[in-house]
């Protein structure tokens, strides 16, 4: 049963780790909006996440996941339908 | 990073309103970027050499223009060193020493042995034609484990595995005195010094010296010929055996010890040479102009040999020679210090004396000390199991004519 919660909210939301204020690794992002050196907007599954910081750099990407480095200064999340 | 490396990677800038837009699209086509980062309006990426073909389109599509920063990987390094062939002989030469020396031995090692010496084993090995530089191939395993398990009586379990170019002998010994184990075998036992019988402890045999009695060395202690008698006291049968006693023998040892007044000492002058030397088996290639300018001094080698894993180990080695000079300074000693040094010496022969079960009694050394050196002698009175084995000496027709008296 919690397994099953969990697979389900793996599937629907995404799921942001942050590493201090140095990194931030979101899972089930979809695509990027903005991309400047200060602020990197994603759209992710069930939200846009914008992440206001300096020298803010894409590590990498992959299918599903994102992780940007630099210094983080805020996260905010504006839930879309 | 390494895959990346092999495969090649290209750092690139994309400009242009949609570049935002491109990263989506490539995204999307399973085409991923890494270090991402904007500036000055451009956008900074990372991406696998192959897969900038299949951006063309994306780059249509979104018009951004592309421009390559650098490149970076081994394919690049390949296209950009393809035209010197030297090298690729000598990078396919290198690969061929190292394949053909693979299929030599060019280290044996010896595991698990203490009774019998790394230098006996391998002495053994080089009389049945296995010695480093052999081809690994023609090594039997199975019949070497037989060849010394039948030549080392104390090696109960052996094993040889060939690993790359090393030679691994694993052995087990019986530290147990093979003597005493073994049934058939038949043993007197004697005095291995002068000295009186201090105490004897005896399991088989028949003891033939008591406490008190004086021995020369090889006088026999203990018969292994053991006499059955009736009640008339009669011999009835008479059986040899190993003998087997704890015996003890105060004797006295012989102690000297001469100690010059004048010595002399080196004395480092922190000057150093070094020479570089490669050798490959035994023949050593040096810088021949090199030429040492020091009078008096330590040579000390520090090499390396050339080995791609724990077993391919190669017969190429590679370091220096160093040159340590040094002078040498005449000193003498006091008579306190010759007295301290030859009392040191003795105390020291004394605590290794009793490290090998020897106690200790007494002794009379004496300390002179004349104008050029000092002395110190005399006797060291100790109790010590001081015993050997022999053979008896067995006569068959007397002994069964006993018998059957």
């Amino acid at each position: 049963m919690g397994l099953q919660i969990l697979n389900e909210f793996r599937e629907n939301y995404s799921i942001i780790t942050l590493h201090g204020n140095k990194e931030i690794y979101i899972e089930n992002f979809i695509s990027i909006i903005e991309l400047t050196l200060n602020m990197v907007k994603i759209k992710a599954k069930k939200e846009i996440i914008t992440i206001s910081g300096d020298k803010l750099i894409i590590e990498y990407l992959s299918k599903d996941d994102i992780k940007i480095s630099g210094r983080i200064n805020t996260v905010e999340l504006l839930e879309v339908e | 990073m390494k895959s990346g490396y092999i495969q090649g990677i290209i750092f690139i800038e994309i400009t242009g309103l949609g570049a935002k837009r491109f990263i989506n699209i490539c995204h999307h086509h399973n085409i991923y970027l890494k270090k991402i980062s904007m500036e000055n309006n451009s956008l900074k990426a990372v991406m696998k050499a192959g897969d900038l073909l299949k951006c063309r389109e994306i780059i249509r599509a979104t018009g951004v223009k592309l421009k390559i920063l650098k490149k970076d990987g081994l394919p690049f390094w390949y296209f950009k060193h393809r035209k010197r062939y030297i090298f690729a002989i000598g990078v396919a030469a290198f690969l061929g020493i190292v394949v053909f020396l693979s299929n030599f031995i060019w280290k044996i090692k010896v595991n698990g042995n203490l009774y019998y010496s790394d230098e006996t084993i391998i002495e053994f090995l080089y009389d049945n034609n296995i010695a480093v530089g052999v081809q690994a191939g023609i090594i039997n395993e199975s019949k070497l484990e037989e060849l010394i398990r039948a030549e080392f009586d104390r090696i109960i379990w052996v094993s040889v595995s060939v690993n790359g170019t090393k030679l691994s002998i694993d052995v087990k010994e019986n530290n147990t005195n093979p003597i005493m184990d073994e049934q058939d075998v038949v043993n007197d036992i004697i005095a291995a010094c002068d000295g009186v019988i201090e105490s004897i402890t005896v399991r088989t045999g028949t003891p033939i010296v008591s406490v008190g009695d004086e021995v020369k060395k090889g006088d026999v202690l203990v018969m292994s010929k053991v006499e059955c008698t009736n009640e008339s006291m009669e011999v009835i049968k008479t059986v040899y055996t190993n003998a087997d006693a704890d015996i003890m023998i105060n004797t006295s040892i012989e102690y000297e010890d001469v100690l010059n007044r004048n010595y002399q000492i080196k004395e480092y002058t922190g000057r150093i040479e070094e020479n570089r030397f490669t050798r490959i088996a035994d023949k050593i290639i040096e810088n021949k102009s090199f030429k040492c300018s020091f009078d008096t001094y330590d040579t000390i080698v520090d090499y390396k040999q050339i080995a791609t894993d724990r077993n391919f180990i190669y017969p190429i080695y590679y370091g220096y020679i160093y040159y340590r000079e040094y002078r040498l300074i005449d000193q003498s000693y006091s008579d306190d210090e010759i007295k301290a040094v030859l009392e040191e010496n003795l105390t020291n022969y004394l605590n290794k004396l009793q490290e090998n079960s020897i106690q200790i009694n007494n002794n009379s050394v004496k300390i002179e000390i004349s104008g050029y050196s000092g002395k110190a002698y005399g006797m060291i009175n100790t109790t010590q199991p001081a015993i050997d084995y022999q053979e008896p000496i067995i006569i068959e027709e007397i002994e069964e004519t006993e018998g059957t008296e």
